[in-house]
């Protein structure tokens, strides 16, 4: 795993519920409210007896901020503001006479409650706050285009989750027959697949980090699993000894991870930002040989992370000419070329299909790190463009 | 040139009373050294004035206080500068290997640094400018006349001052402070061993660079023979504010992080999270506190394509306003719990700010004190080789640094663009009585 592993699902490319939120700051941060510090709707309820007041309220899409305020009544302390389905967004407890409190949220259109009164009372009348306008957080959805390239990257995606649970699989019955030889031969292969998948792993909590941890990402007192924990048995112990548990906890996660995906729900510009970083994946781990610490199959990870990369892309490609951003893609295009020249110079006739990373030389190094800043800094923008 | 030389006091001039005769006999016969030099000042005055140099050390003598007074920040006190001074705008900080063996030689050690760090500090050089043409200069020269901007000069004690692979170096192991214990590996760890650890360090703090670079250099040749530099790191602007005055600076990444460190006014916090209290059975460690540094490296180009609602996300904290992602303005209350439409809370739970907060580490806080560093490009990919030398003042590194980085270290969304580079742990003894010197009570039976 990358560093980018450790993050939960709020900011990875698939879309996770909490991605709604995060990305719909990147979808509204074009304009001149200097990100997220400002532009509130500010909501005044008093507490009364019977609960609040104003028993109804409007407000626009957006930030909200609630202010609630006990001017002496004692039968009610509290107020909460739920959504349709009853879960708690918002509250301010202890509000006795004389107190005032506030909160904020960042509200999608929709009929939200708002209920007030002491702890354990559940049967004050409940008021009502309606969000109108557009939601914040989601895309327009309905450029034939986008939905093209995301259901093409759908089936990628599928594919790749596939062919990882085969091959994991594969790796898994080497390691169990006791063939360490062979073991070592699966092991970059098994890992491509997930490799030009990545992001997407990175979507469902702790399921990326149990397969592909590396060793320092690993909390002291939890267990460490997955594949780089097999490499280091295998390459710095030369055996499979130990390895049968881990062989069968890394199928079943890959196979849990290929469940997951099915019921996934991606979006055109989580495809950009996941082409992005995919390529900070190269640039971060595998250029430094920090991926495969123990079996420098380091290139053949960023092939598949490159490969991963220029899916996205290529399935954006149509989106963009549409928008008149040919020139983006000109630009784009030639420099996944550039990158993928430089890596095939280390592609070898052997199981892994690349040389190990100690044949990199000083200058392919710089070179590659080079050219990934050179062909990511453009990808970046394209997110924004499919939003437009 | 004579001139030119007119305004920099003389070490002689400037020695203060309290330098050491100890130090002048133990030394008396091997020979002229610099560092006996700086002790030595009149003798080093009767030498120029016996070869006939014409250097006027009378007239500089006038001239000093003049300078001293610009910017100084007093020397002595209830604990060391440079803590709860206001953080300046620049860092030098040295990490030094003992190259002696020997007890006696450490104690000289920090009775040297201890006068020369305060002539410093004072604007004033280590000895003189310009003595003996047929000698080098005691004072390496480049902040003479320079005021000492705010100059601090803080002084630690690493853990393997007290033991080394079991060894007890200078039978002081009885001595050592009870919470400096190794960092240990952490989550996240990426230490280069020629960027971390350390017997002593120097922190010199400046709102002139030279003025603290200066500072670090000098005692470097002044420990020549005793201790030798391992590692330092040179900091180009302050990252954190450490009193209500001063506005919250942006680090590399262009966010306003440290929001809600603790501040040297608050003086209840200080003595709870910062400062050494009567708890400590090592009484002569009271009034000290532990320095965490780590050099972070910041993956400055791939932050750079980051969309700006993840940057903000990372952080849990708007880019332009500082705003927590629940508030309208920087020092708004960090609210954890609120969730947006979704249910999911609107600082996400990887956030750097939620995890980094008090109220999710036992209510922990660090008084953070560190600065932006570049290092020019990393030689092996061409990138920039920049980012947070990260300081922190703490009671108990274990309980407040060690327990915070074991959450971050995991559960971090900045880890994807950071990498910790580079450690260190020193014990930071109590301030300097007039007289005295740092780390004395080491040394008291």
């Amino acid at each position: 795993m990358t560093r980018s592993t450790r993050r939960s699902g709020t900011r990875s490319l698939a879309l996770a519920a909490a991605a709604a939120a995060t990305l719909g700051l990147a979808a509204c941060g074009g304009d001149d409210e200097g990100g997220s510090g400002s532009g509130a709707t500010n909501l005044k309820v008093e507490l009364t007896d019977a609960g609040c007041t104003p028993a109804s309220m409007t407000a626009p899409a957006g930030k909200v901020r609630f202010e609630a305020v006990n001017n002496g009544t004692s039968k009610t302390t509290e107020v909460e503001l739920k959504n349709s389905e009853g879960i708690i967004l918002g509250e301010r407890e202890n509000l006795t006479p004389g107190l005032s409190g506030d909160f904020s949220l960042q509200l999608d259109p929709g009929e939200y409650v708002v209920y007030c009164a002491v702890p354990g009372d559940l049967d004050r009348k409940a008021g009502k706050l309606t969000v109108t306008g557009k939601p914040v957080t989601a895309e327009k959805p309905t450029d034939p285009a986008l939905t093209e390239a995301v259901k093409g990257y759908d089936t990628y995606v599928q594919e790749q989750s596939d062919l990882l649970v085969t091959r994991a699989k594969g790796f898994a019955k080497a390691l169990k027959a006791g063939d360490t030889e062979k073991a070592k031969d699966l092991f970059g292969p098994a890992r491509m697949p997930f490799e030009r998948i990545e992001p997407v792993a990175e979507a469902f909590g702790d399921l990326d980090p149990r397969i592909d941890a590396r060793v320092n990402d690993v909390a002291e007192g939890d267990e460490w699993t997955g594949f780089h924990k097999i490499e280091q048995i295998l390459w710095t112990k030369d055996t499979t000894k130990g390895t049968a548990e881990l062989a069968d906890q890394l199928v079943a996660d890959t196979q849990e991870l290929d469940r997951k995906i099915r019921s996934i729900d991606l979006q055109a510009a989580q495809l950009a930002n996941g082409a992005v970083t995919l390529l900070n994946e190269v640039s971060a781990g595998k250029i430094t040989g920090e991926e495969d610490r123990y079996s420098h199959t380091d290139l053949s990870d960023f092939q598949g992370n490159l490969e991963g990369s220029k899916k996205a892309f290529d399935l954006l490609k149509p989106a963009l000419a549409a928008r008149k951003e040919q020139a983006l893609v000109d630009e784009i295009e030639p420099r996944f070329a550039d990158v993928q020249k430089g890596l095939d110079e280390y592609k070898r006739d052997t199981p892994l299909g690349f040389a190990l990373y100690d044949e990199l030389t000083d200058a392919d190094r710089k070179q590659f790190a080079t050219q990934i800043n050179a062909l990511a800094d453009p990808l970046s923008l394209v997110a924004g463009k499919v939003l437009e | 040139m004579t001139e030119r030389h007119d305004d920099a006091p003389q070490a002689g001039a400037g020695t203060p009373e309290e330098s050491s005769p100890d130090a002048r006999t133990e030394r008396g016969g091997r020979g002229m050294t610099r560092r006996r030099a700086l002790f030595a000042g009149g003798g080093l005055l009767g030498l120029a004035a016996a070869g006939g140099a014409g250097y006027a050390t009378g007239h500089a003598e006038a001239s000093a206080p003049a300078g001293a007074a610009k910017g100084a920040v007093p020397f002595h006190g209830e604990h060391q500068a440079g803590i709860a001074t206001p953080a300046q705008d620049r860092l030098a900080f040295g990490a030094f290997d003992l190259t002696t063996e020997s007890p006696a030689m450490l104690r000289e050690l920090l009775r040297e640094w201890t006068a020369a760090a305060e002539l410093m500090c004072a604007g004033r050089p280590t000895g003189a400018v310009a003595g003996h043409p047929e000698v080098p200069p005691q004072d390496t020269g480049e902040a003479a006349g320079l005021p000492p901007a705010q100059l601090t000069i803080t002084i630690g004690f690493g853990p393997t001052v007290f033991e080394q692979d079991g060894k007890d170096r200078f039978g002081l192991a009885a001595k050592r402070p009870s919470a400096l214990q190794p960092l240990g590996a952490l989550p996240g760890d990426e230490l280069d061993p020629n960027r971390s650890g350390g017997d002593l360090c120097v922190q010199a703090c400046s709102n002139d660079p030279q003025v603290a670079f200066h500072a670090v250099r000098n005692l470097a040749r002044i420990a020549s023979g005793t201790a030798a530099l391992r590692w330092m790191q040179l900091g180009f602007g302050r990252t954190s504010s450490t009193t209500r005055g001063q506005v919250t600076p942006r680090n590399l990444f262009g966010f306003k992080d440290g929001t809600n460190n603790l501040r040297a006014e608050d003086t209840k916090g200080m003595d709870r999270f910062v400062w050494v209290g009567r708890e400590e059975p090592q009484a002569w460690f009271r009034g000290g506190t532990y320095l965490v540094a780590r050099r972070i490296r910041m993956l400055i180009e791939n932050w750079d394509r980051d969309r700006l609602g993840d940057q903000e996300a990372v952080f849990g904290r708007s880019k332009v306003s500082g705003a927590p992602l629940t508030g309208q303005a920087e020092f708004d209350p960090v609210d954890l719990d609120i969730k947006g439409s979704d249910g999911v809370t609107v600082i996400p739970p990887n956030a750097h700010i939620r995890l980094a907060a008090p109220a999710v580490n036992d209510g922990q806080h660090l008084l953070r004190r560190g600065y932006s560093y570049t290092d020019g490009i990393d030689p092996r990919t061409a990138q920039l080789d920049a980012g947070l030398f990260f300081i922190a003042f703490q009671q108990d590194p274990e309980r407040q640094f060690v327990a915070i980085q074991k959450k971050l270290g995991v559960g971090d969304a900045l880890n994807e663009y950071i990498r910790h580079t580079g450690s260190g742990l020193f014990a930071v003894p109590p301030g300097i009585r007039r007289g005295g010197f740092v780390g004395e009570g080491l040394f008291r039976s």
